[in-house]
């Protein structure tokens, strides 16, 4: 990835061969995990993220309970191995950060109140990253809030879309990330189309800005169908 | 009374009705609509419609019958875990019939760290704070058998429809058996049949999506008592 000097669209396609509106391929899978309450495994492009989600369960320490809802957490962790330069362990100022907008994205479906005085806690490891990690990290989160049965009001599925040598394109792989002059998450709830997660990093005009929505609509509907069928397929299988 | 639709599975922000009938469990209305919260399979009834989850923890609810082991006692109290989020709280005149003055009387006697019991939550607050009573018939100190735990959403597949599957298991191993809504199951009986009725309830956890479980499941018993 280091020293990319090539063009990032060759003959109206991407470096990876993708159309400018066309996701890289998705893999969903519920229920990977025995021990967790809930659990979710996503592949989006060469992004591999696990998710683990605890709880409702007693909240340790107990003043940090809150008397008439459940508080969430959200830990998101790239492993040392995610990336091609090795990544220090631990947390640090972006992971926390990003874990802070995870939590804020899917709170809003979260059925908080029928949980007082609990905790839910979910658990995003990145294993291997190739820009997107938060988005795809948002779409497995959800689907394992439902596996582990906390009730929310709908699902929630995020992509990303940026903008590479003046055009618009959805969902960016590493490389048009790095050399690309926009990156716009949005997670959304589908069915309402209601916006729980949007950052913006580089420049967008107006009407840039709007075809943004036009195109990460596209995507969210896709992978909204997408976690749907792994629900199902979910209850086909059982344990 | 309890209608199900043939194991229909919906997702949760699924339309499961409309505004005729009241949301319960695993549901919710917004407008005219009821969705579904949970993942499970919608249940409708009379004018209420909700979701029986097909994955999650135990929640206490008015009336269930649950299997604890005592936490904690205080002067007049226990503490139980109910294989919960939540503590449930035994009140020392839930306890027994009996008067008894806790200054007098120590009342570790009656129920001790560790002990296991059987009891229905009488009552459960907004903020989830739950009693239970061991007062009722096959209620109170569990002293025989073994206690298995379960995933608390199979317990419905576990009793079967109108209690069909637990009574097959109980008249064929001869065994006492107790599932509580949280989880556990008291069972009691001959220690070879004990083994048995654990490996059935394994299976039906295992396989508590399948059509046709009864049947297997009386195979599996038949083979096994032989």
């Amino acid at each position: 990835m280091k020293g990319y000097d090539g063009p990032l669209i060759v003959d109206g396609k991407r470096i990876d061969g993708r159309e400018y509106d066309e996701m890289r391929s998705v893999k969903l899978e519920v229920g990977v995990l025995k021990r967790a309450d809930g659990s979710a495994y996503i592949e989006m492009g060469d992004n591999k993220i696990l998710v683990a989600v605890y709880g409702p369960r007693e909240v340790h320490p107990k003043h940090l309970q809150e008397p008439d809802r459940a508080i969430l957490t959200c830990r998101y962790n790239m492993a040392p191995f995610s990336v091609s330069e090795r990544k220090r362990p631990g947390p640090d100022r972006r992971s926390v950060e990003i874990s802070k907008v995870i939590k804020n994205a899917l709170l809003p479906t979260i059925f908080i109140e029928h949980f007082p005085r609990t905790k839910v806690d979910i658990f995003i490891e990145v294993l291997q990253s190739d820009a997107g990690t938060r988005c795809a990290g948002i779409t497995a989160a959800s689907l394992a809030l439902v596996d582990a049965g906390i009730p929310v009001r709908d699902l929630v599925a995020a992509v990303s879309v940026g903008k590479i040598e003046d055009t618009l394109v959805l969902d960016l792989c590493g490389i048009e990330d790095n050399y690309g002059s926009a990156d716009v998450p949005i997670a959304m709830i589908p069915p309402k189309k209601e916006i729980t997660l949007i950052q913006m990093d580089g420049q967008l005009t107006k009407e840039e800005f709007k075809e943004v929505f036009r195109l990460a609509n596209k995507g969210i509907s896709e992978l909204y169908e997408l976690q749907k069928e792994a629900l199902r397929k979910r209850c086909e299988v059982g344990d | 009374m309890e209608e199900e639709k043939e194991r229909e599975i919906v997702l949760p922000g699924q339309i499961i009705g409309t505004g005729t009938y009241k949301p319960s469990k695993g549901a919710f209305k917004v407008g005219n609509n009821i969705y579904a919260s949970v993942l499970g399979v919608p249940v409708i009834k009379r004018d209420c419609i909700g979701v029986r989850a097909l994955f999650g923890t135990y929640i206490p609810n008015v009336g269930d019958t649950v299997i604890g082991y005592v936490k904690d006692v205080h002067f007049s109290n226990w503490i139980i875990d109910i294989n919960s989020a939540y503590l449930a709280v035994l009140q020392l005149s839930d306890a027994t019939r009996n008067r008894i003055d806790p200054l007098r009387y120590n009342i570790r006697r009656i129920f001790d760290v560790g002990d296991a019991l059987i009891g229905t939550v009488i009552a459960v607050t907004r903020t989830m704070q739950s009693n239970i009573t061991t007062i009722g018939k096959g209620l109170g100190k569990i002293t025989s058998g073994r206690v298995v735990e379960i995933e608390p959403t199979k317990v419905p597949r576990v009793i079967g429809r109108k209690g069909s599957m637990i009574r097959m298991i109980k008249e064929k191993t001869a065994c006492k058996i107790l599932v509580g809504q949280n989880g556990r199951v008291w069972i009691d009986g001959k220690p070879e049949m004990q083994e048995i009725v654990v490996k059935a309830l394994r299976k039906i956890e295992r396989e508590a999506h399948t059509t046709g479980l009864t049947n297997e499941i009386s195979n599996l018993l038949k083979e096994e008592i032989e």
